[in-house]
């Protein structure tokens, strides 16, 4: 069928114009749809992505059609690979476009990425890591470690 | 692991905070329970997400969310949907070892259910704020139940707000009553259940005796039997019983024990009238069991109790535990 290799177009909110085959498109749920309801026919603009970020995602996209008969650990490998190369910034941008335009498995690569950032991490230095405002006052913080004093015991 | 990861760039803003709640849900399901629970001190957005997340449950009702198993000396760490199972397996495996410890913040239902012809004997110890039902389950109880279990349950208990102790009887008890008898020696505070509900499926029950050892370790305000009905006149026979022994100051019936018996601080008990009902998997259960049923109806009773308070005061209404009933979908009507 010549279906599979119809282009999407898809813009960037920096104008760049991307042409992606359809098979590759369809990772994403939101432009699957548009497909289905035949929206896709012109080019799909993304208001909140940037060129270099649909890159990115297209090259996620693209990594995991053509690796469909590869073994899972090797698809693992390369997901690893894809993500360890992405700054904080960057990831945080992968996430809102992954979530934007519904690719499941990049949302969940990128949120088990920050998963694993936290992960062991004390508060403080999760703050440190993320920018994150402590809003609490001294006595508040206290009262949270006290209602969950298990998860506060850092034994094992 | 900081370090391997490029500079955060000059901005200083907090972009992670600003993720919708259902990305950072997400994030913290990747997490290991402890990490997840302690995220809700980084700061005021972060305080209460946690708490949506489903935690795991053992039963297969609709609660489902990783709890990180830890035994004694190594930790299991799944995170799957597919997770149900892995834990059934897991605890299977992890018989062997001396303690189960489940940290599940958000688990609400607890069941503990033992295979046919396997003996349980490993206390699990639950890490949950929000536990609401404990479950003990079908061929557990009562030849195989450690009161070691009881125990450990004890300790989580007090902090619910409100408890549900599920006991299913699928065995005759009959010259099976020394676990039973050894709730008795139990030397912990008994805890103030909301409902103990018993599930019975044979028709020799003793629930005399049953409520006599029971009520050592756990008080509850109701009770919810669900029995077929061919059994329930002679329930209402051994209920008599219950309410007619006698609960003086000072009565011969706990002379040799240490502590004063339970019946001192019974004040009253209520019986209300029970629906009939259709039920398949209480059948279903029975016919596993090779239990024959004349009965096609399964009759839910109610009994109200109340207990005299000691310690702490606890709020002990009848209206209370008449709501709770509504939202688990009984209605009583006072007989």
């Amino acid at each position: 069928m010549a279906s599979t290799l119809k282009k999407i177009i898809l813009k960037s909110c920096d104008g760049k114009i991307l042409e992606v085959e359809e098979a590759v498109a369809v990772q994403s749920q939101m432009i699957k749809n548009m497909i289905e309801d035949d929206c896709a026919n012109e080019e799909i603009p993304l208001p909140d992505i940037t060129g270099e970020i649909l890159s990115m995602i297209i090259e996620y996209c693209k990594m995991h059609v053509d690796g469909e008969n590869n073994s899972n650990n090797e698809l693992i490998a390369r997901d690893a690979d894809f993500i360890t190369r992405v700054d904080l910034n960057t990831l945080y941008y992968l996430i809102v476009a992954a979530n934007f335009l519904n690719v499941k498995s990049l949302l969940d690569l990128t949120c088990q990425r920050v998963a694993d950032i936290i992960k062991g991490k004390s508060p403080e230095e999760i703050r440190l890591t993320f920018n994150i405002k402590n809003d609490f006052t001294p006595e508040e913080e206290e009262e949270i470690r006290k209602k969950n004093a298990w998860a506060f015991d850092y034994k094992d | 692991m900081i370090s391997d990861l490029p500079s955060f760039s000059n901005e200083t803003s907090d972009r992670i905070s600003q993720l919708p709640e259902h990305i950072i849900l997400r994030i913290l399901f990747f997490l290991p329970a402890k990490d997840a629970v302690r995220s809700s001190i980084l700061s005021k957005t972060w305080l209460s997400v946690w708490k949506s997340l489903l935690i795991f449950s053992f039963s297969s009702d609709a609660f489902s969310r990783k709890a990180n198993l830890l035994k004694q000396d190594a930790s299991l760490d799944a995170e799957d949907d597919g997770y149900m199972d892995l834990i059934d397996k897991s605890l299977e495996k992890l018989r062997r070892h001396k303690e189960i410890e489940i940290d599940a913040p958000n688990l609400q239902h607890y069941r503990y259910c033992v295979a046919k012809g396997k003996t349980a004997a490993t206390p699990v110890f639950i890490n949950s704020a929000r536990l609401q039902v404990a479950e003990l389950s079908k061929y557990l109880f009562p030849t195989d139940l450690p009161s070691q279990w009881f125990i450990h349950l004890m300790n989580c208990i007090p902090s619910f707000e409100y408890n549900v102790l599920r006991i299913c009887v699928w065995h005759d008890m009959k010259n099976k009553n020394t676990v039973l008898e050894s709730l008795k020696q139990i030397s912990a505070a008994p805890v103030y259940l909301d409902v103990l509900s018993i599930i019975v499926c044979f028709r020799s029950f003793d629930f005399a005796a049953f409520f006599d050892c029971c009520f050592w370790i756990c008080r509850p305000k109701m009770i919810i039997i669900k029995i077929s009905c061919e059994n329930t006149a002679d329930l209402e026979d051994q209920l008599q019983r219950v309410k007619l022994i006698p609960r003086e100051e000072n009565p011969a019936c706990c002379r040799n024990s240490q502590r004063k018996c339970w019946q001192h601080y019974l004040d009253d008990v209520k019986t209300l009238k029970a629906i009939k009902m259709k039920d398949d998997k209480y059948f279903r259960n029975c016919h596993e069991n090779g239990i024959a049923l004349t009965s096609s109806e399964v009759e839910l009773i109610a009994i109200h109790l109340e207990w005299k308070m000691t310690g702490q005061k606890r709020n002990h209404r009848w209206e209370s535990s008449q709501n709770l009933f509504q939202e688990h979908g009984f209605q009583f009507i006072l007989r």
